[in-house]
């Protein structure tokens, strides 16, 4: 759905002494159609830039960005039929009813005449501002205007949706339900593009994440893959049935195993072997008697492995 | 491009501004002015007054009220963050563009069209012809359409906190084009370019017959040939009006930080056809007073002569300098364009080809309209002793260096690092100008024998080439010669300046 080759942003730092900087450095990225996919990285890192090079709105110095197959370059408009965009700061008029706004941008899409009126009161009923349909938007409160945000992004039922920060400054309840609301818009086989600060939630929703960090692309891949990857040692825990102290020592003994620490959850440790290793450890130590009666692999969170990546102890 | 792609932009705009309950005060308000006019002016004052005060409120309405409108509606979109939006939706270019063009001013037009019932009623009464009143309309259109492209230009093009000093601009410009007008010793045979002429159409069309040194009623002199002054303004705006709709059409949709007016081609056809105007009204000849008698019966008559050549000569050299200085400086490259010639080029892009840019454009079109210009002095003026093709071609040539000095200087001011480096380059070369001008003038107030001051001219104050005759050429043609190959040799030092700047940024770039 989005083909990111070779893309290079490059602009003037705004003091001379700081001379240019690279927004974006040859950033090669494919997103898959049907995909949630997360783009993490710190403030300053060309997330915003990325997204807004995908939508057309600048120019890259260099590269290639295609949507669904369009260059957007050389045919924005065409592009942009397949496009939602919600930026991250961002603002609506403040003089029109929810009804005029996102009749006003299904007509600015060409929908068909007839499947406007339909579509508009869809998308109102989908984002849950029927009781505002005709109230002013300059009335509405942060979160509805985030959600009247969304909607002008859907109305037009773009394949691609891109989300830059769309959980910023909601209330639990509202980031509770913009989360059902992109299942909901994943579920109908739309592609979502989406940076975000929270990072819990990009985990419960994404299905591919991408780090960026300085403008480069740190890593990027379905979820789990990405999770597993960073994690070059694993953290494993083993329970035994009964207590027994010699596990510590014969633990420590084997090829690979580091940091074993024994509590009252379980003897934990770090391995840096396959699961094939790991089978075999465990087969050794069932064979030497002890009473193995769980072995958990620990998983590390979004974050986690954000900043693990981030600070450079992965590679 | 179709209607009702025009018609969500401008529908929106007029949702907002003609929400009932303004348009209910707007009515009544035009109502009352309307009733209190109509009262006041029948008693003791005629309809004729009345039809006047209606028209030029209508024209300063919708003109200027309109164009801060449309001065409004792009540049407060970038500020709210709401035109990336507007950007990435279906509509094309130029369907935003037009969008905006009668959306943005709707309320200006619905005031008029409050107050065109009291107009109407006052035509009437004052006998004016239906079609006149048409005409009047027709006029008011197009002159409100053209100068609300002017003004969507402007939005686009200023930059964020820029809004005062839009308006201003506009300001200026709308008082500029209201001073404009024909006079016996002008330099055109056209009526000026007032968009208040709608209002004085009435009289123009009354009046029958003219004097010696006056234009017909109402008619301009197109090639010599009398044409109404009201077609000519018709065709003049609705012409602007594509120029600029051209502008901002090429880049309503585009990043902003590789806007460009115009392709270097369609800039200079735009100079061209500016050009074109001003060879096609230019008036040959002239109405002086002639002193007549002596002493007591001393009188002064009107007589008409043909223009000398040096006059026309430096009037079109003038209009060329204006429309060519305004050329290059919409031909200047930004960093972020130059970035992609760099990109695209190669080694091309820093090359001297590259770092003398934009003279190629200014020195090929200055040089090709002076020759039109010499052209047309020998074929329509008898060239009076002095005058010489060889001293009117030399004049082009210095001005063509004087300007491509300027805008080369300018180029590399462009492509220095900075927020405002081209406003800073203007700032400098406007300071260097004071300064040179006040060294001429004290040199020309307290100058011994030894300081020819009227040799100093070419090197310290280039716009001495408008005074420029057959006896300082003649008095001093190695000097002048010895400015034009300075003014030459500075273009070479700042394209090599350019050309180093030009290479800092290729180094600088990461890819």
């Amino acid at each position: 759905m989005i083909h990111l080759e070779n893309i290079t942003k490059e602009y003037d730092a705004p003091s001379v002494s700081e001379g240019s900087i690279v927004a974006v450095r040859q950033l090669n990225l494919d997103v898959s159609a049907g995909e949630i996919f997360g783009l993490v990285g710190p403030n300053g890192a060309g997330k915003t830039t990325t997204l807004k090079l995908i939508c057309g709105l600048i120019a890259p110095t260099a590269g290639r960005v295609s949507v669904n197959g369009i260059d957007i370059a050389a045919r924005p408009e065409e592009a942009h039929k397949f496009i939602g965009y919600l930026a991250d700061f961002f603002s609506l008029y403040d003089d029109l009813t929810v009804w005029e706004y996102l009749e006003y941008f299904a007509r600015a899409y060409k929908m068909d005449r007839a499947a406007i009126r339909g579509r508009v009161d869809e998308v109102i009923r989908l984002v849950g501002l029927e009781p505002k349909r005709d109230a002013l938007i300059h009335g509405l409160s942060r979160g509805m205007k985030q959600r009247l945000g969304i909607g002008r992004a859907i109305v037009h039922d773009p394949l691609l949706l891109i989300l830059d920060e769309p959980a910023a400054g909601l209330d639990p309840k509202a980031r509770v339900e913009l989360k059902a609301l992109l299942r909901d818009l994943h579920a109908k086989g739309k592609t979502i593009f989406i940076t975000s600060h929270i990072l819990s939630d990009l985990e419960e929703v994404c299905t591919s994440v991408a780090v960026i960090e300085k403008g480069r692309l740190l890593r990027a891949g379905p979820l789990e893959e990405v999770m597993r990857d960073g994690r070059a040692i694993r953290r494993i825990r083993i329970r035994l049935a009964t207590a027994d102290e010699s596990i510590g020592p014969r633990l420590a003994a084997w090829p690979g195993v580091t940091d074993v620490r024994t509590g009252t959850t379980g003897t934990e440790f770090s391995f840096g072997g396959n699961d094939a290793e790991l089978a075999e450890l465990v087969r050794a130590l069932v064979g030497d008697g002890l009473p193995v009666c769980g072995v958990q692999e620990l998983s590390e969170n979004l974050e986690q492995l954000y900043m693990r990546i981030s600070s450079g102890e992965v590679s | 491009m179709t209607f009702a792609g025009i018609l969500p932009e401008a529908a929106r705009n007029a949702r907002i501004e003609l929400r009932p309950k303004r348009v209910l005060a707007s009515v009544v308000i035009c109502a009352v002015a309307s009733f209190t006019a109509y009262v006041y002016y029948r008693h003791p004052l005629s309809p004729r007054e009345l039809l006047d005060f209606f028209l030029y409120s209508q024209i300063t309405l919708l003109i200027l009220g309109g164009g801060i409108y449309c001065l409004q509606s792009i540049h407060r979109e970038k500020e709210l963050n709401t035109f990336d939006y507007q950007r990435i939706t279906r509509l094309t270019p130029l369907e935003l563009t037009l969008g905006k063009l009668f959306g943005a001013p709707c309320f200006a037009y619905f005031v008029v069209l409050c107050l065109a019932p009291i107009t109407i009623v006052a035509a009437y009464l004052s006998g004016v012809p239906v079609l006149t009143g048409l005409e009047i309309y027709l006029l008011l259109l197009t002159g409100a359409i053209a100068w609300h492209a002017l003004a969507l230009l402007i939005s686009l093009m200023a930059g964020r906190g820029t809004f005062a000093g839009g308006i201003i601009l506009l300001l200026i410009l709308f008082w500029m084009s209201c001073l404009s007008g024909w006079d016996s010793g002008g330099m055109l045979a056209l009526q000026g370019f007032s968009p208040y002429f709608a209002a004085q159409l009435p009289i123009a069309v009354a009046q029958p017959g003219h004097a010696l040194g006056e234009l017909p009623a109402g008619r301009d002199l197109l090639f010599g040939a009398a044409v109404p002054h009201g077609l000519v303004l018709v065709v003049l705006w609705m012409s602007l009006t594509a120029w600029f709709l051209l502008a901002v059409a090429r880049n309503i949709k585009r990043d902003p930080s590789v806007y460009e007016i115009y392709s270097p081609l369609q800039a200079f056809a735009f100079v061209l056809y500016l050009h074109l105007i001003v060879f096609a009204f230019y008036q040959w000849t002239r109405v002086y007073p002639l002193p007549v008698g002596s002493g007591s019966s001393l009188h002064y008559d009107l007589r008409e002569f043909a223009v000398a050549s040096m006059q026309a000569e430096h009037e079109f050299l003038g209009v060329s300098f204006l429309f060519f200085a305004v050329f290059a400086l919409v031909l200047l490259r930004n960093r972020e364009r130059v970035r992609h010639r760099i990109l695209k080029l190669g080694h091309g892009a820093v090359s001297w080809w590259s770092a003398v840019w934009p003279a190629p454009y200014l020195l090929g079109g200055i040089v090709a309209e002076g020759l039109v210009m010499v052209a047309l002095i020998r074929h329509k003026l008898h060239p009076e002793t002095g005058w010489s093709f060889g001293m009117a071609f030399f004049e082009v040539c210095f001005l063509a260096a004087w300007i491509v000095r300027d805008a080369i200087y300018l180029q590399w001011m462009r492509l220095r690092r900075g927020r405002r480096s081209l406003i800073g380059g203007l700032l400098y070369l406007i300071v260097f100008y004071v300064c040179t001008s006040a060294l001429w003038a004290t040199f020309a107030v307290h100058g011994s024998e030894s300081v020819n001051t009227a040799r100093l001219a070419p090197y310290l104050v280039p716009w001495a080439i408008f005074g420029f005759d057959f006896h300082g050429w003649v008095a001093s043609a190695k000097m002048w010669i010895g400015a034009l190959a300075v003014l030459g040799s500075e273009a070479l030092v700042f394209a090599a300046l350019q050309r180093a700047q030009l290479k800092r940024l290729r180094d600088s770039m990461t890819v």
